[in-house]
């Protein structure tokens, strides 16, 4: 067990190990870089520069990620059960696809930084701008491909079920939602990277806090290192909702190869 | 064995017979593409019997399974199953199909497969498991209930698909093409274990298959249909005798049957 168990250890630590050196390589060449031009704070901070502004911001900086995060999930949320009920009205109805299919279209082709300050002008300046407009983001793959995912259930398998039962909800329930699994699961991840793209755009217009107000804060006031703690810290949390979904994957999904 | 003698099992009602009468079928009928698939197709199935329908590709057999399962409605014509409309003995659980390739659902298990359409209704789980067990067992799958589809080889998925099929109790089972995806040794051994299933549980038939030995070693009847319209050629008798082995696939009256059918396929196909 023990050796087992230390097996898997080196294992995990071979397997991580380069992409995290890569990373400090970076990072280091970066901050020697800085350091032997002389490179001005305002073009480019030092990572130990960056890192201090961070230090100094201290729970302003937490506040600025909890108001970010929560407005990731919130619309994150939204848009995926949108996504999903839209999704099955398209496979369910004929008519539903016609009827949605072009505002689906629609949706993808608003330049949403620019219908932000009108959502600013209906919903205020509060946390329900943001919400619509990473909804509005991130709703699109998740649609596609579960529509797709409900679709690519095996005609064979549709017969089946009909020898036994004419519901078409029995029918969902039983072979074309679990066919669609894999394919949300895609949509999930790409749903997620554009949701924290919705939520930093969502706060350029009208925000008082979030990460996104940082960045726009400190572009304006020639406080470049602030804007590497903004951006650096959207990055992470990026990864990490990221990683979250993979987990969720592993948990929940079922794929063909074992 | 102790197969109706336990309560649990499903109602072991014998087969029930089919029945064609001048049935007609076209694809899409009135439009620029039409197809037509089945032109006045009359013949029986008695009950209890294993009848094999046999044909070139694209003459309609397919097309004839799906019209017994109710799949689609007949242009003229009518199919019963056991004196009622397909739908009706849908409803009943009158009908199994086993398709092609095996259509199992691959995030469930074996077990979960093979009492999926007991689960579909209602049937209580330790019931319809105790039910999927004992076809498992027959179709020589025991010890793998709890693996997945694709850890299993083509020949045991489709045994699997084909335990789910009995499991439901019909009593009556299409079959189209089910051994077309098995090498020759694994189709041989699976051809024999299907006819010792049948000798048990005295289902009726209906088995699509387009090799001659295959047709003339399962079947008390085979029905020889044409391509283009599909019509029904011939209608043969084996008499044969039962049970039936191995050997007897050698045996002259056994190779008679297949040189008449093969000559009338042929003939079809336009090969003399
Ligand atoms: N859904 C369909 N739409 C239109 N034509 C079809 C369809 N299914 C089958 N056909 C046509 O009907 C004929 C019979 O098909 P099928 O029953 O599948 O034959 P078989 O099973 O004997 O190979 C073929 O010519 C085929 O192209
Ligand atoms: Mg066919």
């Amino acid at each position: 067990m023990k050796t087992y168990g230390s097996m898997r250890f080196w294992r995990n630590v071979g397997y991580y190990a380069p992409p995290v050196a890569a990373l400090l390589v970076f990072v280091a060449l970066w901050e020697v870089y800085t350091r032997t031009f002389e490179v001005s704070v305002f073009i480019l901070p030092s990572p130990s520069r960056i890192f201090q502004a961070g230090v100094n911001l201290g729970p302003a900086l937490w506040g600025h990620t909890w108001t970010t995060l929560y407005e990731i999930l919130l619309g994150f949320l939204v848009g995926n059960i949108a996504a999903v009920a839209l999704a099955y009205a398209i496979v369910r109805w004929h008519m539903a696809e016609r009827l949605i299919y072009p505002f689906l279209l629609a949706s993808q082709t608003i330049p949403k930084l620019a219908v932000a300050p009108l959502l600013v002008i209906w919903f205020g300046t509060g946390v329900m701008p943001k919400i619509l407009v990473t909804a509005l983001l991130c709703f699109f793959p998740t649609a596609v491909n579960v529509v797709q995912g409900l679709r690519s259930a095996d005609p064979a398998a549709v017969d089946l079920v009909r020898l036994v039962t004419p519901s078409k909800f029995v029918l969902f329930q039983k072979v074309q939602f679990p066919s669609a699994i894999p394919f949300f699961f895609a949509g999930l991840k790409i749903s997620m990277s554009s949701a924290v793209i919705g939520a930093i755009v969502a706060e350029w217009v009208g925000a008082s806090k979030g990460l996104g107000y940082l960045i726009l804060y400190a572009g304006t006031s020639m406080r470049t290192d602030l804007m590497f703690v903004g951006v650096g810290m959207t990055v992470i949390l990026g990864m990490l909702l990221y990683a979250a979904v993979g987990v969720l994957e592993r948990a929940f999904s079922w794929r063909r190869e074992g | 064995m102790s197969l109706a003698a336990n309560t649990a099992a499903p109602a072991m009602r014998t087969g029930d017979a089919i029945s064609f009468s001048g049935v007609s079928l076209t694809y899409g009928a009135g439009t620029a593409n039409q197809v037509q698939a089945l032109k006045d197709i009359s013949f029986d199935v008695p009950a209890g019997q294993f009848v094999s329908i046999l044909g070139p590709s694209g003459c309609g057999k397919s097309t004839l399974l799906r019209l017994v399962a109710g799949f689609i409605q007949p242009n003229a014509g009518s199919v019963t199953v056991g004196s009622v409309d397909p739908l009706n003995a849908r409803e009943n659980g009158l009908l199994g199909v086993v398709f092609q390739q095996p259509v199992l659902l691959p995030w469930r298990n074996v077990m979960d497969n093979v009492s999926f359409l007991q689960e579909l209704r209602h049937l209580p789980k330790a019931k319809r498991q105790e039910v999927a067990k004992r076809y498992i067992d027959l179709v020589g799958l025991r010890g793998f209930e709890r693996h997945m589809p694709h850890q299993l080889s083509g020949g045991m998925q489709q045994r699997a698909s084909i335990a789910r099929a009995l499991a439901f109790g019909p009593s009556v089972l299409l079959m189209d093409e089910p051994f077309g995806a098995l090498d020759a040794l694994t189709r041989d051994r699976m051809a024999f274990d299907l006819l010792d299933i049948w000798r048990r549980d005295q289902k009726t038939v209906l088995f699509v298959t387009h090799s001659v030995q295959e047709a003339v070693f399962l079947s008390d009847i085979v029905v020889v249909m044409t391509s283009r319209p599909g019509c029904v050629r011939m209608i043969r008798p084996i008499d044969l005798g039962r049970p039936r082995d191995k050997d007897q696939r050698l045996s002259p009256e056994f190779l008679q049957h297949c040189k008449v059918l093969l000559t009338e396929l042929e003939a079809d196909i336009g090969y003399h």
